[in-house]
Parts: structure tokens; sequence; C-alpha cells
């Protein structure tokens, strides 16, 4: 998050604060939007402010609602009742005012935040006996909701407070935590009538009340609409429910809420992620401020950023070709100053321009249809580009070297709801496809492709067989490496079944099997072993993977998941291993059952283009492994995903119809085309797709009719062959699909199986303007643009990073990550102003 | 608005709603938890004798009351312990949900806060915790809603140093 103090003369500049409240309304608000986008200091500005507000507003909330001392509220009331009010008849509340006495249920007033100008300023009426106070609901968007103590001394509802989105990845993973408890107390109310109210979610609905009577709580006199508990999206409505409602109602609070102060039913990894990330954050400004001294003191730093030696790779068929930079890379990479550095603090900062290497990436054309109406390439669940990228930007605080941008994989880090295969299906995944006005180039379509993996329930993952291969050599002494691998691992252990095992092997200098197969259940001894690793020497990749493949087979278990997990820098320095002998040895051992997952650690030395060609070549999968949170996310969180492989060679083939697409750009997935041919080739390997996994592509078509610049113009007609691109169909099957956009094939492998499976989708572009394409959609379109950003794409056109921040911030509701990323897309804004 | 309606929001709400934050409006300016329960109880009292108060104004017609009262009341009475304004109205009890860590970034915002302009407080108080509106706001401190968000955004220009680096 950002900590640089902003310019005094954005901050003369009160519309920050009026727009923080709310207070701008019309052509001010528009105007002062428009300057945001414009202005990274404004942006920045309004972020601090928002951050400010959000804390006041959570300050002034989570206090003790004071109240009027008995006596005096006494007093009140029998004033109130000699000066009988002129007309109290106008309601009919005979029959709840009944129902809500004899359930002697407590009140529970939500303070608005923001009391409306009109009728709903004033909580229902419902006269009711003194010592019971009459439930009135109110809940705003953004609000804190506060439930003040109930009025009568002997009633008590205990304040709760519930912190709805606002835009702090704190406050948003607090709110993130409801789902649970949502369930659980049942505060329902069933129609809101006011037009002005729009269902909204009460994330965390734990509330205390206190009983009077035994007779339990009343009946329920209008039900929240179901969707408002689950998580509606429209969270931007405001709830007045019992102010605006027209008609006066109960709300009661279901008992089973009663002793649910907590979110007993958290996601307890949730909170552990919120509290790491926070930390986190902590650490990148503690990261400025020691760079910063150690810039004054004199000591030189190693790696300026605005210089890059950076190794590249270019991969040509497959084999990949050292640049000339590459030996320069080295030294800096091991600089004794970055290494003083790291023994104190986590400091990613300085080592990882140095020896990262990336391969190149040239991006995707559009292809005209009649030339090649197929686009062919293998899935790609890796997320580890995202991670990197992330690191770049919020703790180096530099851009991303552009072949570190993998646009596939920064839209696949993310979370979205697509529906899996039906129960009773045995296809590993569903996939579905959406079309939209492209957000960057509105006469152009933007097509979304989804698969979803089949989920497998925890108590319902097969029994593994896991044999950490974990390097000990002296490049991953740093604090984010071998300590978060230790971590990692630990969370990783904590998610498995008692029957599980595990083995560890160590490699530096020489291979050592520090831990052999032991069942999950003994905890301590794994834990010993994991203590006492310690980094030193240099790395021998090739010996250490072959005794840990061969620990992988002596405890083979049939059926189930027997894998060996690479935790690594990756930089195999030593030994005889290079990339592709690497990746054979995989794939062999991929062929007898046992699967690879890598996982990288740390920065600076990082071969990524290694790590890649493991995954891109079935042969395993590849995440990037920088932060705590990120360990918890792969090896905890999304745990079955990494170690149950669904479906493997998944493979997608596009065909576009002519009579609708001319063209059209596959957005990412570069590394990852194939030829058309080895759609059907099942010796032609492709990526694995584990449990719950979801990937996503992204097409920009060109319509038919549409003159794009985009477009590289079409070569001459071939003099000596037919002109006509359209393969001669038959002309009813033509005419039946010339609506259909395109066609989508899938090939799979069962994970056991060597024979491949086909699925068939087709689209039809229903003519979605952007706005009206769904949240998750929406949101992939910023990321994949913001990818474009970073890499600079030229087919990005007017697209402003402002925009991208736009759209991500209306689809981003109170996910951490997604928030996260809007962080991330202000830092390059900044970054690239300043360059 | 019919009359009839705005007689119709029951005495025993309006106490419910606004008695929290009318209290620590009042217990904040002047400083003693008794008189501010004075004062509030003597607005709530006003109210009975005005029933005819239209509900879009009600808010800022409690406040302003409560206001004027609490001003009264400061002639004859003088604070005498000016930091339990901060500590009693300003920082209030943290519910248990809070996490043990938050406690001292809460006094910490309590100090700073009270570091502020009383015009500042007074603004930030409204806006906050009675959740009042730029207009709202206006009515009850006589100030002009341009102003009163002048007012707020100096507060939260002042405190966002001291909140920022907590969150980045």
């Amino acid at each position: 998050m950002n900590t640089q103090p902003s310019k005094p003369d954005v901050w003369d500049d009160q519309r920050i604060t009026d727009y923080v409240m709310g207070e701008l309304t019309g052509d001010t608000l528009s105007s002062f939007e428009s300057a945001v986008a414009e202005s990274i200091e404004l942006a920045e500005a309004v972020d601090q402010a928002r951050q400010v507000h959000s804390q006041l507003e959570s300050f002034y909330e989570s206090g003790e609602t004071m109240c009027l001392s008995e006596d005096r509220r006494a007093a009140v009331l029998e004033s109130e009742r000699s000066t009988p009010a002129p007309s109290r008849t106008g309601r009919k509340i005979g029959p709840w005012l009944a129902l809500a006495a004899a359930a002697c249920l407590a009140g529970i007033g939500l303070m608005p935040k923001y009391l409306p100008n009109q009728e709903a300023d004033i909580a229902v009426a419902m006269t009711m006996d003194a010592s019971v106070s009459e439930p009135a609901f109110s809940v705003s968007e953004e609000a804190t909701v506060t439930v003040p103590a109930a009025s009568s001394s002997s009633v008590r509802s205990a304040p709760f407070e519930q912190k709805l989105a606002t835009n702090m990845p704190m406050d948003t993973a607090v709110s993130n935590r409801a789902s649970g408890v949502s369930k659980e107390a049942r505060v329902t109310v069933e129609s809101v009538e006011s037009s002005s109210v729009a269902p909204l979610m009460i994330d965390e609905a734990s509330v205390t009340t206190g009983v009077v009577g035994g007779g339990g709580f009343g009946t329920v006199r209008k039900r929240l609409a179901d969707r408002a508990l689950e998580g509606s999206p429209a969270r931007r409505g405001r709830v007045v429910l019992g102010g605006a409602v027209d008609e006066e109602s109960v709300a009661d609070v279901n008992n089973d809420g009663v002793a649910d102060r907590y979110d007993r039913e958290m996601d307890d990894s949730m909170e552990a992620e919120l509290r790491l990330e926070d930390q986190t954050a902590m650490d990148s400004s503690d990261e400025l401020a020691l760079l910063a001294d150690a810039e004054v003191a004199g000591v030189p730093v190693v790696g300026d950023f605005a210089v890059q030696p950076r190794t590249r790779f270019q991969r040509e068929s497959g084999r990949q070709v050292a640049a000339p930079a590459a030996p320069m890379a080295a030294p800096f990479g091991r600089s004794s100053t970055v290494d003083v550095l790291h023994r104190h603090r986590p400091i990613v900062k300085l080592e990882q321009r140095a020896g990262d290497r990336f391969a190149s990436i040239s991006e995707n054309q559009f292809r005209l249809v009649r030339d090649a109406p197929l686009s062919t390439f293998s899935i790609d669940v890796d997320t580890a580009s995202y991670a990197k990228t992330r690191n770049y930007l919020l703790r180096s605080n530099s851009l991303p070297p552009a072949d570190a941008v993998r646009i596939e994989e920064l839209v696949n880090y993310f979370d979205y709801a697509y529906a899996g295969p039906d129960a009773g299906s045995s296809d590993p995944f569903a996939a579905a496809m959406e079309a939209a006005t492209c957000p960057w180039n509105p006469q152009h379509r933007l097509v979304r492709v989804g698969v979803q993996a089949k989920q497998i329930q925890r108590d319902q993952k097969p029994q593994c067989n896991l044999v950490f291969l974990i390097d000990t050599s002296g490049s991953m002494q740093s604090d984010n490496k071998l300590p978060l691998v230790i971590e990692g691992l630990q969370l990783l252990t904590k998610r498995l079944a008692p029957e599980d095992r595990v083995a560890m092997v160590t490699y530096a200098g020489n291979a050592g099997l520090v831990l052999d197969s032991t069942p999950v259940a003994k905890k301590k001894t794994i834990r010993r072993a994991l203590d006492n690793l310690q980094a030193g020497g240099s790395t021998n990749g090739g010996a250490g993977i072959a005794l840990a493949y061969s620990t992988a087979r002596d405890h083979f278990i049939q059926d189930g998941v027997n894998r060996v997990i690479l935790c690594s820098d990756g930089d195999f320095n030593v030994g005889v291993t290079g990339t592709d002998a690497l990746v054979e040895m995989a794939k062999n051992e991929s062929a007898g059952g046992i699967e690879l997952t890598v996982l990288g650690f740390g920065m600076g030395n990082h071969n990524d283009a290694m790590m890649e060609a493991i995954s891109n070549r079935g042969a395993g999968n590849y995440a990037f492994v920088d932060t705590i949170a990120e360990a918890q996310k792969v090896l905890a969180d999304q745990l079955t995903g990494t170690l149950v492989t669904v479906a493997k060679d998944v493979k997608i083939q596009v065909e576009f119809n002519p009579t609708v697409v001319q063209a059209y750009r596959l957005i990412g997935y570069e590394n990852r085309l194939m030829a058309k041919e080895d759609f059907n080739d099942d010796k032609k390997d492709a990526g694995e797709i584990g449990a719950g996994h979801r990937v996503t592509a992204l097409y920009e078509v060109v319509p038919v009719g549409v003159e794009s610049d985009a477009i590289v113009p079409p070569v001459d007609d071939l003099k000596y062959q037919s002109a006509a691109p359209v393969p001669a169909a038959p002309e009813s099957s033509v005419e039946t699909h010339s609506k259909e956009t395109l066609t989508l094939k899938i090939r799979y492998k069962p994970p056991q199986e060597s024979k491949s499976i086909k699925m068939s989708l087709p689209l039809v572009d229903e003519g979605r303007a952007f706005d009206e394409a769904d949240e998750d959609f929406r949101f992939a379109a910023a990321v994949a643009s913001f990818g474009m950003h970073l890499r600079s794409s030229k087919f990005i056109g007017d697209w402003k990073m402002g925009n991208v921040i736009t759209i991500a911030q209306q689809t981003a509701g109170e996910r951490p990550l997604r928030l996260e990323f809007v962080e991330m897309v202000r830092a390059a804004m900044r970054l690239r102003d300043r360059r | 608005m019919l009359p009839s309606d705005e007689s119709d929001a029951a005495i025993p709400d309006i106490v419910d709603r606004y008695q929290g934050p009318l209290l620590a409006y009042a217990q904040r300016m002047i400083g003693d938890a008794h008189a501010a329960q004075d004062a509030v109880q003597e607005t709530f009292l006003r109210l009975c004798r005005h029933r005819d108060v239209p509900p879009s104004r009600l808010a800022a017609w409690l406040f302003s009351v409560c206001r004027t009262r609490v001003i009264d009341m400061q002639r004859k009475h003088r604070p005498e312990q000016l930091d339990t304004i901060a500590s009693v109205a300003v920082a209030p009890e943290p519910p248990v949900t809070e996490c043990l860590e938050q406690d001292e970034d809460r006094d910490e915002l309590a100090r700073r806060i009270a570091e502020l302009t009383p015009r500042q407080q007074e603004v930030l108080q409204l806006r906050m915790q009675a959740g009042l509106s730029y207009q709202q706001i206006a009515e009850v401190t006589g100030l002009k809603p341009g102003n009163v968000g002048f007012h707020l955004h100096a507060a939260v220009a002042a405190l966002r140093h001291q909140l920022a680096p907590k969150t980045a």
C-alpha cells in the first residue's frame, strides 16, 4: 500500500474527503472521478483518505454504545405518554406488537451510517412496553453496523460490528470472515418494499441478543432475501430494514445466532492470510526505509532497478539459448551486499532483478480467420507470473520486465465463480463461454472461455505419498526462501490426513534423505526434520531429484497421489541437470504415476524458464511462493488442486466461424500455443489440471464488417489456389451454424490413461455490452488489460491503467486478492509516471 | 411528508437510535458523563413536546438541541477533567471482537483525534459517529455545508500521516 506522502497541492483539494464521504454528486462527482483517473497523485490521496475514513469508521463504531440511564429514559418515556401525539393510528401494528411482545425479543437497532433525508430517517414506529424496544434495521453501504445495547437493563444485546466493504484489504478480509457466520445468525427479512432499498449482504451477522422470558424468539416477519445472506453482489445499495420499509417489520434474531458472537466458523486460513498479508505489507515498507538507509550510509546498492541486467533465454524449438547477458547476471545475484542485508530482513528487493531468468514472449497477433480458423493451445493453471509481478510492483517498487508477465497466469490467479461439472457427471471439468464488448476496443468483442475442474472434498482426497525435495544450497538462505519453505511445508502437512505420508530429501553438495517416508500422524518427527533444515553448500539438483523419485517409488500408493514436491529457487548450478534432462526425467516418472510439483521460492537466481518448461510440457505443476500468504494459498487452501490431478494433457482448440469473425487474438498463452494438428495427437503433451482449478482464456475477436487497424493487412490472394477460404460445407450446416461465433473443443486424458477424450461447445454471441457482462468477466478483462499494459502491448489502444483500476474496483468486492490487484495497478501507474 | 407519519416515530425508537451518538457528542463537548446524560435527556424531553419535527430534520434537530443544551450547561458548568473527554467519549471500550493489538492503535488514534481543533473534532464526530450528512452538520453547527467539508478534509488530512503508515 502506498505510504508515500502525497504532494501538498493534491491534498489541498477538499473534494478528496467529500468524495470519500460520499458527498459528491452529479457533475462534481463525475468531474472528480475523471480527475482521479487522470492523476495518480489524486488517486493515491483518495486511497489514503479512504483508509483514514475507514479507520475512523471502525474507531467510532467499535465502541460500546452509550445509553441513557434507566431513570432518565423512563422519564422521557413517561413524558411522551403524557403528551399524546396527535395521530398514532395510522399503522397496523397491532398483531406485530403483540407478537413481538410475546416473543420478548431484544431490540436490535442498527444505526444507519448516513441518515438519508427521507422517511427512512425514522425508525419504524411501534409502541411497545418500555422495557422492550423494537427492531429497526438499517444497514447502509460500506458501513460499520452497530447494534447498540437494548434499552432495558434486563435485556441486553451486546454490540457487534461488521465492517462491510471498504477499500482496505484489511477491512476487506475482515468482512470475508463472515461467510460461515452469516448462515448461523439468521437475521432474515423477506421483502423490502421501498424501491430505494436494494438487497445488501449482511456478511457477518453474529448477533448476541438477550432473552427476556423463555418463549423463544418470535416469527420472522420478513425474510431477508437469502441471497443477501449468501453474499449478494448488490452491495452498493442501501438497505434500511424497518426504517424505510413501508410496513412495520419485525426482524427476529434466531436463537442460532445468539451464542455465536464470534466467527467460530470463520475460515481460519483466511484470517491467517489476512494477518500475513498485512505483515507482508509492513515488511515492504520497512524494506523501503532500510534500503534508503543503506543508500545514505554509503553502502553500495547493487542491482540498480533502472538497469536490469537480466539474463534472457530464448526458446528455440524447446531448447534454451542463453543470450549474451547471462554471464554478467550471476555475480549480481550473489552480491555480498545483498546478502548482508538479507540476513537481517526479508529483502527481496535487491537481488531479484539480477539473476531471474525469463523466457522471452512475443505477443500473439491478430490472425485472420480465413487464414487460420483454428486456435490451439495447452491449458495453463500456473499462477507464478502473477506472484512475481506482484513482487516487482509492491515490494521492489519496479516495473516487471515484460517477459516476466504472462497474462494468462495473471488472469488465472484469481477465483472466478464458474460452475463445475454436475455432481453425477463423469467429466473432470466443465467449460463455459461468454462474449461481451471488448473494453479497450469497443469495436471488438471479448470472448471468455472458462474451465472449471471438479472439486474434491478433503475427505475424498486420495491417500498421499509426498516427497519433499528441498534445495538447501547457500542461495536458499534468505528469509524468503528456506524459512518460507519450512513454514509452507508445515502448512501443507497440517492439511494432510494422518495416514498420508511425507518424506524429505535435501540436496546441497550431497543429496540426503533427511526424513524417510513417515505417516503424517507422526507430527513431531516431521516437524523436527523440517526444523533441522539448514542452508549451505551448492546444489546438485540432479542427484537430489533421483533420490526423491526413488523414495516416492519405494512408498508408492496405488490409486493415490504420488508426488515429488521440489522446493527450490531453481538454481541448479551444480551437477549435470539441464532443463531438458530434468523435464525428461519428470515426464518419465509421471508416466509411472509419480507427479512433480515445483515450488519456486525467492527471487534472484530463479530459473523461471526452467520451471515453466517443466509445467508446460505436462511434467507437473509449478507455483511461485514469495510470501507466507502465497504459501497458504498454494499449499493449504488449494492443496487438493496442487496435489490431485483430475485431467492431464488438456488442450483447447477453438474454431472460429468466418461468417461471424474476421480475426481473433488469443490473449496470453504465448508459450502454450500448439500446432493445430497437435490437438488430436495424443502423443503431444499439454498442461494438467488439478481438482478445483479453473482456467480462463480470453480472445479478442474482430467481428466481420469491422475495419480494424489492429489486423495485419492480408497478403495478396494466392494466384494458383482457390480464393475461397471457407471450406465448402453443406449449405444447411452453414446456415445452422451461421450465428455461432466459434466452437470450443477440449481434449484431455484422465490422469491414468493415455487415450484422450474430446468435449465441444459452441458459442453464440448475444451482443452483450461490457457493462452487462458478469463481474468475473469484467475483472478478468481488467487483469488481462493490465498485463497488456505491463507488456506494452500495442493492442491496448487508449485504455489507461486508470480504466483498469475503475473496472477492478467495481468488481473486486471485498476480496483481498482482488483489492491487492488494485494496489498493484496503482503501483504500476506510479512507476510508469516516474519513468 | 404527512404529519401523521412523523408523529408515528415512537419516542422509544428515537431514543434507542440516537442516544448513543448524542451521548458521545455531548460528552465530548462537556467532558462529564452525568452532564451529558442530562443534556441528552433534556433533548429527548424537548422532542416529546415537539412531535412535529419532520423526520427528515429529526437528526439535525436532535443534535442542534443537544448542542444548545450543552452550551447552556457549559456556561454554568466548567469541564474539569479534560482527559476524560478523549478517553471516555472518543475512545469507547473496544468490544471483545477487536484484536488485542488494535488497542494501541486505537489509543493512538484517540490521541490524534484529541489533537484536532475542537471544530474538527465536532464535525468529525457528527459525521462518523452520528452519521449526519454535510447539510445536517451544517444545520447543527451553523457552518456552511462547504465549510463542513473543509473542516472534515482538514481533519482527514491531519490524520492521514498517522494512519496511513499503519496499513501500508
